[in-house]
Parts: structure tokens; C-alpha cells; sequence
């Protein structure tokens, strides 16, 4: 049986949105396999509408499928009536490309972009019809491994993976593949010979190879398991983005997706220094990719992909050396079929940023996103997200000028130091936005989104103790009072419950991983849907485990405490993200080492690479890229408020 | 220039529906650079004009859309350009000129052909079942429309119904015309009207017709495969 789909059709017939699972999009392959390739199941653990677009596991389908040596496709987590469906037929995870069986293949590889899909992990290795527990296969299972941000701290989801790749994947899957080749001609020994063997290729991580030892709660330290084991995991990065052009031929999916256009990354890592920001800190440094490329990239996906929107991905696209020339190459490109629009994912908050946008989406003006993430010029210094009021009421004032009438603005509550002046400076912002809208617009409108803040891995937050759900609920209650009888401001916030599920996710240790698999063991998957998130099941399951939501996600942990991620790295060295934190703490803020000099954060220095930009210049002026530099930002009358009693440093 | 387009809907694209197929359509139109018309206003959006659509997890070798076009443009070989950014499955089979004030798809269009396939059956209850459900004055049938519960007699809908005599990969292979006007009855509308006779396998249509002058003919006359574009609908 390498094909499941005449037994999955007439299930197929039963379930909402079939066509989640036919594959069909322009660009799937209909790879080869046999016994002298490496056959690998790209899976997302999240819905295929969510899944599919995900960059990172594209690039890697093309460069496996490229390789005569190895055979990729592609797999995302059946929705419940699926499920349901193909375990009352005994029917394992399959392929959406040839439909073939998950456990045929030799690895499974899973993209982990959020914690709280770490029970669908746990749900897909178990319709794959493989063992959860990693100590529990055989070498006829497949390897089970994972990449993506959540790998900087595998640690909760060590019991289910063989191993893990930290950093960029497009150079470490061709190293694995030839490992795993070798292991399979060999005639496949144990399963801890070929562990032993990938924990020596840079950027893997095998957790079965290290000891943990604890004292009581805390851990003591965490031990290679054999010699030539690696003490500590640095991440992959490669140097020069130029080199990887991917995704050639990027997927077209035929059914709806979100992100549904084309997608070129025009530059990886970012340097702003947003202390709440893990993917800044764990992807630096800035590598730009050449903007001739970036061009040719978006041309040839055009007229291949017959997309009429592409979006040029990246941390904050705004900050690219030339952005302006590249946009409007595009827009007025005269080999374009029809009109052309260009999305910018992560607008910067200001009124050259807000330029751009007006030169490229000439039509369907309706709403523009930005992010101060706080309401406070001191708790913006905290976060080291130096945007002026000015800057935001600049960038909103050019945004209604030019006909925008919607404007939606993201924050985080629940940040260091946060009292309850800076979350009401949320509601002031928005009030003063709604106000500049009005001398535009009759009645203009202001999405207020709020998140709670989680503490992340590798970033200086991450001694920082999360807020509790009931001083997250407190806080968005404020602003809900705040902002009720004002018109034109519309307030949304996260669940403060899943905040603190994440939060246990986030900085957790291997015992999490009884915690997780206890939760999916009740049915507990798809965590990230609000239709399905449970925080009994996880209460639940920390007691049941005797262990205290307090110590993983509310306690401020200690400068000298093992954190449960010390022996892998970022390339961040630690004091300076203690450094860092005490600045913070400080309200002192950072500048964007691009265009300052450098602050030895770790990330170039220990990998013998440098930022790729092509402009020594900051765009629009000022190191922060905001038409200020940080001396004038820093006079910016503010008041000062005594650091929270509860952090202790 | 308005052009009628046929085309099929076969295999696993089966379970794509019918707005989803319509946006791939919309994609590979822009791949061929075909030169579209636009709508007028704030949001422009391409001249597509959709006939019946076609339940989804059903196959069809008969579908049919029309597309305005600004200007004048050679038909041959359009088939191939417009296959070439479909799906699976989807492949044009005709391609022809039709008036730019034709009477639209869902308007000419007044019965289709169905194919359904049963396994778990044998030939002779699957015909007995059929002449039972013909025989009778009166069907009623009770359905949902626009959120409201309707019970209608569907019998002058069900037009006729064939039993193939030899199974088809061990399927009984039932052959029926359901109206679409004045009333319609859907595939899985007239299964439950059907008394029941082993597992559906396959729906498939296997043509659409309009009626002209009392006798049937398809939205487009199909030409020489080799040579679809040859077809041209007499107007």
C-alpha cells in the first residue's frame, strides 16, 4: 500500500473542507521513493489552511526533492472529523502529495511555530501510527524530529522527538539526509547508533543524548551522555541568503489558505532589539537578500503562480536597503498581468513606512496595521520599541490623509515593569488615533488588539515572571472600561488563559512532556483554537504531575539558575542578554546595530559571519529608523514610575 | 469577445468546491494573460460567468463557464494554455465564440445527466428501485432553501433513468436526467428519494442541456477533440 487514497476517498465524502487533504496545488511533486533515498514527511501540525503557506517547510520540500538522494512531501494535522474517521478505520497519517502512509517513511519532521501546537505534535506522531515517546521505537519507526522557532527550547517536547535542528534548516537537512542514508543501507542498527551520529552535525540536537540532573525543582545541570556529544548546540545560520532561492516554485494551494499569495523573503533576522521579540533575537544577523534578486523572485512568481498580491516577508520589511525602489519596480512593472499589490507584513510605525504603502496599494485602501506593542513612551524604552507618540500620530495622521480609514494597532500587556498608567496608555493612544481620524473621516475606526505577554527563550524577558491570567484579565478589564464609551475604538484581546498555557510551553523542562502528553491523552488537541482550548485539561495535568504553574510560568527566575535551554545557544551570549535585561529594567534603550556600532550580542561574532545589508545608511534617518535617533527620543517628557517590587534581579 | 469554455472536473480535484475552483480559474486566466474584462468600481474583479455549480465530491465531464474578454483573440490552442494552470482533473474539452448577449449559463440550462455508481448492489434492485421511483405520481420531498424547510413533489423532475445491464468495477451504473428548471432536484436530493440500494461510489455528470425547439442540446457543441476550438455554438 504506498497510496491510502482509494481507502480515504469515501471518507473524504464524509468530512468538512475535503480538499484539504487532495494536495493538487501548482508546484506539489510526485516524488520517487526507494531503498536508496531518504524519504521525509514535512509535517505542520496545525490545520492545512494554516500550514500550508509556511516558507520554511517549502524551501526544505524543494531542496529534499532536489537531492537524488532523498524524497520529500508534505503532511499537516487532519481536522477532528478526519481524525475521527481515520482512526475508526485504522487508518494512519498520510501524505497530501501521493497519499502515502506516514509510517512508510523514514523521517517525520515537524515545523513548530507555536507551543500550543505541541499536543497536535503529539496527536500526528500517533496517527502516524508511531510510538509517542521517542524511547519506545524501534529502528523500523521513523525518526522523528522537529525545526522551527520553538526549538530553542525543546525541552517540553523532548519525551516525542529523536531530535531537533536549531536555526536555519536549508544546509543541516542535506547533512541528516546523508546520515540517515547511510544508517539505512547499512541496514538500519539501533536507533541510538544513528542518534549518536546526528548529534555531531552542527545545529542538531538529540535530547536522548543529554543528562538532566535536578534539585528538587531546579535543574543542576544538563550532561552530554557520551564524548564526543556536544556540551553545548549552536545554531545554524547560513551566511548569505542570496545563495538560497527559495522557494523556486513556491506551492499554489487550490483551496483557500491564509497568506494566500506569494511570498519572497526579502531578508532574515532582525537587529531592532524588541526585547519581547524571540524571533529577532534567535535569527540574527540581518541577511538581505539582493534586491536584483528579490526582483526576479517576485517577476518569475508572478507570471508562474498567475498571484495578483505578493508580499515581501521578513521582521520588519520597512528596514530593507533600497525597500522604496523595489517596491515601486514592482508595482509599475509594465510585464505585469493586470494590477499588482504588495503587502508589507510588519509595517514600522511611521510616516515613510506609511509612504510606501500609499505607492504600492493603490487600490482597496481599507486598513493599515502597526505595532507600538505599548502604551507608554517608558514601557516602549523597557520593551526597546522606540517609538515616539509623535511617530505613531505622524504615521496615522499620513495614513487618513491618504485615505485609509481603518486603522489597527497591536500591544502587549502584561510587559516588565507594566503598572497600570502605561496599560491605560494603550486606550489613550487609541483615543488620540480615533481623533486625528476624525478630521479625515466622519466616523474612523480603531482595532485595539491585545496580547498577553509570554517570556520567551533567548531573549532578556526570559527571567522575567509572566503575569498571572487573573492580572492579565485585570489589565484588559481596565482598558475594557476604558475604552468602552469611546467611539470608533474597537478592543480585542487574547484569551489570558492560553497566555498562560503558552507560558508553560514556553520555558518549560522535560517534565513538561508528561504535562503535554496527559493533555492530549484527554483530547486535548488543537490548543490554539479557541473552540478547543481547554485550561482545565492543562491545570489538570500540572497537578496530576505535581508540578506548580507558579514555578514554570510566574516565578522571576535568578541570574545564576540553569535555565532549561543553557546548552543550546543562539549565539547570544547570556550576559549580554542579562546585560540587557538590567538595561531594560533601567529604561534604557538599545540601538539597531545595523547602523550603530557593534554591542557584542553574540550572534556574528561567534559564527565568523556579518550583517548583509546593502546600505550602510539607516532608511529615513536615525538608528531606530523612525526619522529620530534615540537622543532626541529620550526627550520625550515622560513620567517615571518605580520599578514593579516584584521583580527581583 | 465572450468565449464559453467546457471543461471536466475528474479525480481527486473532485473534492475541491466550487468558489475554490473558481480562484483557480481566476489564476490561470492571469498565467495565460488572456486579455480579461474587468468589472467597474472600487474593487474590480474579472468577467467570469459560472454555470451550474457542481456539488462538491462530485466528478464532471460536462462543466461550462463563459469569460468576457476586451479584445479579439485566436482560439486556437487556448485549451491548452488555460489546461496547462488548471489543476488535475480539470481540462478544457471545448472552447468557442458565443454572442456577448447570450443568455447566461444558469439561465439556458434546464436538465443535466448523471452518472451514480453503486457497490454493494446488484443490477436487478438497483432497476427495480428505479422503476418503482418512476412509476410514482408523487414524490414528495422535503429540503432545505434559503433556511426554510420546503416538502414539494419532485416527481416531474426526475425526467428519466437507465440501468446499465453489466456492472461497471463490480458497480451498478445508473444513468439519470434531473431537471434544474422550473424545479431542481440535486444528485444527493434524488438519492434520498431513491429507495436504498448499496453504497454511492461515484456521482458524475455526464452532460448539460439546454432545450431548444423541444429537442436537447449541450451549451456547446463538442467538436472534434483533436480540434476543440473548431466547435462554434450556431447563435
Amino acid at each position: 500500500m504506498t497510496s491510502m487514497w482509494p481507502q480515504l476517498e469515501p471518507l473524504l465524502a464524509k468530512v468538512g473542507k475535503p480538499a484539504r487533504y487532495i494536495g493538487c496545488e501548482e508546484g506539489a511533486q510526485q516524488p520517487q521513493h526507494g531503498p536508496d533515498k531518504v524519504s521525509w514527511l514535512l509535517i505542520y501540525p496545525d490545520t492545512y489552511e494554516i500550514g500550508l503557506p509556511n516558507q520554511g517547510l517549502q524551501i526544505l520540500y524543494e531542496i529534499l526533492n532536489e537531492r537524488p538522494d532523498a524524497a520529500a512531501e508534505r503532511s499537516y494535522a487532519p481536522w477532528v472529523d478526519l481524525e475521527a474517521e481515520l482512526r475508526a478505520n485504522n487508518l494512519p497519517l498520510f501524505s497530501v502529495d501521493t497519499h502515502r502512509p506516514a509510517p512508510l517513511f523514514d523521517l517525520l519532521a515537524f515545523n513548530l511555530s507555536a507551543e500550543l501546537t505541541y499536543t497536535n505534535l503529539v496527536n500526528c506522531i500517533d496517527l502516524a501510527h508511531v510510538p509517542v515517546r521517542a524511547a519506545d521505537r524501534s529502528p523500523d519507526d521513523p525518526l522523528v524530529c522537529a525545526g522551527g522557532h520553538c526549538t530553542y527550547n525543546p525541552e517540553p517536547i523532548a519525551d516525542f522527538v529523536d531530535f531537533v535542528v536549531l536555526g536555519d534548516g536549508e544546509e543541516v537537512v542535506s547533512e541528516i539526509t546523508e546520515v540517515v542514508l547511510d544508517w539505512k543501507l547499512s541496514g538500519r542498527g539501533s536507533r541510538e547508533e544513528v542518534l549518536r551520529r546526528l548529534s555531531v552535525i552542527e545545529g542538531v540536537y538529540v535530547p536522548s543524548m543529554y543528562e538532566v540532573t535536578y534539585d528538587g525543582m531546579r535543574i543542576v545541570s544538563v550532561e552530554p551522555r557520551f564524548p564526543e556529544v556536544p556540551a553545548v548546540v549552536p545554531k545554524r545560520t547560513v551566511a548569505d541568503l542570496a545563495e538560497w532561492p527559495y522557494p523556486k516554485n513556491q506551492l499554489v494551494p487550490v483551496t483557500e489558505v491564509v497568506h494566500d499569495r506569494l511570498n519572497v523573503e526579502v531578508f532574515r533576522g532582525c537587529t531592532r532589539g524588541c526585547r519581547f521579540c524571540q524571533a529577532g533575537m534567535i535569527t540574527r544577523p540581518v541577511r538581505e537578500r539582493p534586491a536584483d534578486q528579490v526582483r526576479t523572485m517576485v517577476a518569475e512568481g508572478l507570471k508562474r503562480t498567475g498571484y495578483d498580491e505578493v508580499a515581501l516577508t521578513s521582521l520588519s520589511t520597512a528596514d530593507m536597503s533600497g525597500i522604496q525602489s523595489v517596491v515601486e519596480g514592482i508595482v509599475n512593472d509594465p510585464t505585469n498581468c493586470g494590477q499588482v499589490s504588495v503587502s508589507l507584513p510588519s509595517l514600522r510605525v511611521d510616516a515613510f513606512t506609511v509612504g510606501i504603502a500609499a505607492q504600492i496599494q493603490k487600490a482597496r485602501r481599507t486598513g493599515l496595521t502597526f505595532a507600538p506593542e505599548a502604551g507608554t513612551w517608558r514601557m516602549r524604552q523597557v520593551i526597546n520599541k522606540l517609538i515616539r507618540e509623535e511617530d505613531l500620530y505622524g504615521a496615522v495622521e499620513s495614513a487618513y490623509s491618504q485615505g485609509w480609514r481603518r486603522m489597527k494597532l497591536y500591544f502587549l500587556t502584561g510587559l516588565p515593569t507594566e503598572t497600570d498608567e502605561d496599560t491605560l496608555g494603550i486606550a489613550e493612544l487609541a483615543k488620540n488615533v480615533v481623533k486625528i481620524g476624525r478630521d479625515h473621516h466622519k466616523s474612523p475606526s480603531v482595532t485595539v488588539s491585545v496580547g498577553g505577554f509570554v517570556p520567551k527563550p533567548f531573549t532578556p524577558f526570559q527571567w522575567f515572571g509572566q503575569n498571572t491570567s487573573v492580572e492579565l484579565q485585570r489589565k484588559i478589564n481596565l482598558l475594557r472600561d476604558a475604552t468602552r464609551k469611546e467611539r470608533g475604538v474597537d478592543l480585542k484581546w487574547h484569551d489570558p488563559k492560553a497566555t498562560m498555557a503558552e507560558g508553560i510551553a514556553s520555558r518549560g523542562d522535560r517534565r513538561i512532556g508528561r504535562v503535554i502528553e496527559e493533555v492530549w491523552r484527554r483530547g486535548g488537541t488543537f490548543q490554539e483554537w479557541s473552540e478547543f482550548f481547554n485550561l482545565e485539561l492543562w491545570e489538570e495535568a500540572m497537578a496530576s504531575n505535581g508540578l506548580e504553574i507558579d514555578w514554570y510560568v510566574y516565578r522571576h527566575r535568578h541570574e545564576d539558575e540553569v535555565l532549561p535551554w543553557d546548552h543550546l545557544s543562539a549565539g547570544l551570549h547570556k550576559d549580554f542578554l542579562w546585560q540587557d535585561w538590567r538595561d531594560s529594567l533601567n529604561e534604557v534603550g538599545l540601538e539597531d546595530c545595523r547602523w550603530t556600532p557593534c554591542y557584542d550580542c553574540g550572534a556574528c561574532t561567534g559564527y565568523s559571519i556579518e550583517h548583509i545589508v546593502a546600505s550602510a545608511t539607516p532608511p529615513a534617518g536615525g538608528s531606530q529608523g523612525t526619522g529620530v535617533d534615540l537622543a532626541s527620543g529620550g526627550a520625550v517628557p515622560v513620567s517615571l514610575t518605580p520599578r514593579r517590587p516584584g521583580v527581583v534581579v | 469577445m465572450r468565449i464559453r469554455l467546457r471543461f471536466t472536473k475528474l479525480g481527486k480535484i473532485r473534492f475541491l468546491g466550487h468558489r475554490d475552483l473558481a480562484r483557480c480559474w481566476e489564476r490561470s486566466i492571469r498565467r495565460a494573460e488572456l486579455p480579461m474584462a474587468y468589472s467597474e468600481g472600487f474593487s474590480p474583479r474579472p468577467k467570469l460567468h459560472y454555470g451550474l455549480a457542481l456539488p462538491t465530491g462530485a466528478e464532471s465531464l460536462a462543466e461550462y463557464m463563459d469569460i468576457d474578454l476586451t479584445t479579439e483573440i485566436d482560439l486556437i490552442g487556448l485549451d491548452k494554455l488555460l489546461s496547462d494552470g488548471l489543476p488535475d482533473g480539470v481540462d478544457i474539452t471545448g472552447v468557442a465564440e458565443v454572442p456577448s448577449n447570450a443568455l447566461a449559463l444558469q439561465a439556458v440550462v434546464d436538465h443535466c445527466t448523471w452518472e451514480f455508481e453503486f457497490v454493494g448492489a446488484d443490477v436487478e434492485s438497483v432497476t427495480d428501485a428505479a422503476t418503482r421511483l418512476m412509476a410514482r405520481e408523487d414524490v414528495p420531498l422535503t429540503f432545505e432553501r434559503k433556511g426554510k424547510s420546503i416538502t414539494e413533489n419532485v416527481r416531474p423532475a426526475l425526467l428519466s433513468i437507465s440501468t446499465l445491464q453489466e456492472l461497471r468495477d463490480d458497480a451498478v451504473v445508473l444513468t439519470v436526467d434531473l431537471a434544474t428548471q422550473p424545479r431542481s432536484i440535486r444528485p444527493s436530493e434524488f438519492l434520498t428519494c431513491l429507495e436504498p440500494v448499496g453504497e454511492v461510489r461515484r456521482i458524475c455528470r455526464q452532460e448539460q442541456w439546454m432545450t431548444i425547439d423541444g429537442s436537447s442540446l449541450p451549451p456547446l457543441v463538442a467538436g472534434d477533440p483533436s480540434r476543440p476550438v473548431a466547435a462554434r455554438l450556431a447563435s
